[in-house]
């Protein structure tokens, strides 16, 4: 009995369970042979993770009775589920429902997307190390045990355990001051507000008595049906959805968000930036559609405030930059306050709403992903190019890069037929319908003052000169190509078939 | 729960002030980084017994095993936070918050 129920939680979470084993195995690996085993380590991280991807998107389209051991019904017989149910505990942990496996499959794909985006650094003996994709995979592994958390205690380890991957990530080319400084300011603020997380977590078992986001539903609808919510309750979800704005870069929790991403090397900018953020709107879609559904008085303000003020400040801090990954952190925020706009009309939208959230967050993504790419394989005379001035004449020395790029761009600024246009478009519309009218105009506002950022980076791509002897390097790399090719055609696409958003 | 005429409010009153304690801690310190790691640990600290006070009071032990977990991650906080420190102590020649500051605008 005991020896089924471990064999069934193995093969229910199967990704993560290899993922685990994998990164242990590489970890080994690589202080036993050294730095030759990075390009070794990376490559078979990346087969890893394409087949975590494929499992995921297999138990996707087959979907099994919940709590279930996840093999589908009628792979065997319909009724191969009765007696093989999960052990209670892993039920009471985690769950394998689709929402969980759609953002599996997102996650995996990212991470394995960000380490062919490091492929070309390989050969840096800077960066070029074996714990690079040894932490991809443990925050990658973190983040798929966050977003199928059914329990605080699940929900906390995950978080951590891509937190810490993430700060030595950022830390990891070692001889460059930037990168240090960087990663000691996102630790410490990472720090403080996984503190704060805590101790909401903390007032919320408190008061709904029980660990479990079942629990918590509880004493959600015995509060709503009568005596009030508990105050441990309340001022627990503020905390809580305090730590989660910091980790998707909302303000007033923003601060780290510039200084990482100029800070970090760019293939783990490109990490950062597209992956987590993806896990933490899954996390807080599941918690305030589904436990914290009824205390939407208490958490909707303070979401409202945090959009505006993400998409106000970035917007406007953005317009001065010259530092490229800089911009691209203020782009971050502003699009974070987007999707917080998306969040803050759940309450009337319904709980389907959050699937477009995570949709809009997903093309961000992407879109990030391919921009990332690019500047992370992108150079001037053997020094990376990060500033607007170093991608001067970009448009005539690499036209198809440079295509991909402004493709990249102009999605990110919500051009019309791009993928960007249609995500702003869906959320803003819904804002409106739910009565939140002065979010979608402040969207669309800020949505134009940061088009102009983003425009002038194009021209200094096509219009502006590069100065004389200082062109770019060439930039030939396979996986970076096919990385930035599969963003662009995916960014490019969408058109086709725009209607998942609205469904 | 109670031990003596301690309750469960006392246990979450010292809680809620070694909390406090390490937040100002982080924010009004300008000196040292360390500072700011044992700040942290602080306000973990104080999580913790918030979680055993509950536990006790909830008469289950849920509380008390997150507060295990707790302890364990705050261990691997520290230790990437220290190396973290020794990478940029070693590349900047200094840990104190000023000197954090070639990374703005």
């Amino acid at each position: 009995m005991m020896e089924g129920a471990v064999i069934h939680t193995l093969m229910a979470f199967a990704p993560e369970a290899v993922l685990a084993v994998v990164a242990l195995f590489l970890l080994v690996l690589g202080a036993v042979i050294g730095h030759r085993s990075a390009a070794l380590g990376t490559g078979l991280a990346v087969a890893v993770l394409l087949l975590g991807a494929g499992v995921s998107a297999f138990l996707l389209m087959h979907p099994v009775p919940e709590g279930c051991f996840a093999v589908p019904s009628g792979w065997f017989d319909d009724s191969y589920c009765e007696g093989q149910m999960l052990p209670g505990f892993v039920r009471s942990m985690l769950v394998n429902d689709s929402f969980a496996n759609f953002s599996k499959l997102v996650l995996l794909l990212g991470a394995a997307g960000s380490l062919l985006v490091f492929w070309p650094s390989l050969k840096r003996t800077d960066l070029g190390k074996p714990e690079y994709p040894v932490l991809v995979l443990l925050a990658t592994l973190g983040m798929m045990v966050m977003v199928s958390a059914q329990n605080l205690l699940a929900l906390y380890v995950g978080l951590e355990l891509q937190s810490l991957s993430l700060y030595i990530l950022v830390t990891l080319e070692r001889d460059r001051p930037t990168s240090g400084e960087a990663g000691m300011k996102y630790f410490v603020m990472g720090a403080v507000t996984s503190g704060i997380l805590l101790y909401g977590l903390s007032l919320i078992y408190g008061a709904a008595g029980g660990l479990g986001f079942a629990d918590i539903a509880k004493a959600a609808a015995a509060g709503d049906a009568g005596e009030g919510f508990p105050l441990g309750l309340r001022v627990g979800l503020l905390f809580l959805v305090a730590g989660l704005a910091f980790k998707v870069a909302a303000v007033p929790f923003h601060m780290w968000v510039p200084d990482v991403y100029e800070g970090a090397p760019t293939p783990v900018t490109a990490f950062v930036a597209a992956v987590p953020k993806v896990a933490a709107f899954v996390v807080l879609v599941r918690l305030l559609t589904g436990p914290f559904a009824p205390l939407a008085d208490v958490w909707g303000p303070p979401v409202q405030v945090m959009a505006v003020a993400s998409m106000a400040l970035g917007a406007l801090a953005g317009m001065t930059q010259t530092n490229l990954k800089r911009l691209m952190g203020y782009s971050a925020i502003v699009h974070a306050g987007v999707a917080l706009v998306g969040l803050a009309s759940l309450p009337q939208q319904g709980p389907a709403f959050g699937n477009v959230v995570l949709i809009y967050v997903i093309i961000y993504a992407v879109t990030v992903l391919g921009v990332f790419g690019i500047l992370a394989g992108l150079k001037r005379q053997g020094r990376p190019a990060e500033t607007l001035d170093d991608l001067a004449g970009f448009g005539r020395s690499h036209p198809l890069w440079a295509a991909a790029f402004a493709i990249f761009l102009f999605s990110l600024a919500g051009v019309p037929p791009l993928a960007g246009f249609f995500a702003k478009y869906v959320v803003f519309a819904a804002a409106v319908e739910a009565h939140q009218t002065y979010l979608a105009v402040m969207g669309v506002l800020a949505s134009l003052v940061s088009a102009r950022y983003y425009l002038r980076v194009v021209r200094a791509i096509y219009f502006d000169e590069a100065a004389p002897g200082a062109t770019l390097d060439p930039l030939r790399s396979v996986p970076l190509g096919l990385v930035t090719a599969l963003a662009a055609l995916a960014v490019v696409a969408f058109v086709i078939h725009p209607a998942i958003l609205i469904r | 729960m109670t031990i003596g005429s301690v309750g469960l409010t006392h246990f979450l009153i010292l809680a809620a002030a070694l909390f406090t304690l390490g937040v100002v801690g982080v924010f009004i310190n300008r000196k040292s980084v360390i500072v700011i790691l044992m700040s942290v640990e602080l306000m973990l600290l104080a999580v913790n017994l918030n979680f055993v006070a509950f536990s006790v009071a909830l008469g289950q032990i849920a509380g008390q095993v997150f507060s295990m977990m707790a302890l364990t991650v705050a261990a691997a906080e520290t230790a990437v936070g220290l190396a973290i420190l020794v990478v940029t102590f070693r590349a900047q020649g200094s840990i104190a918050v000023d000197d954090l500051g070639t990374l703005k605008g």
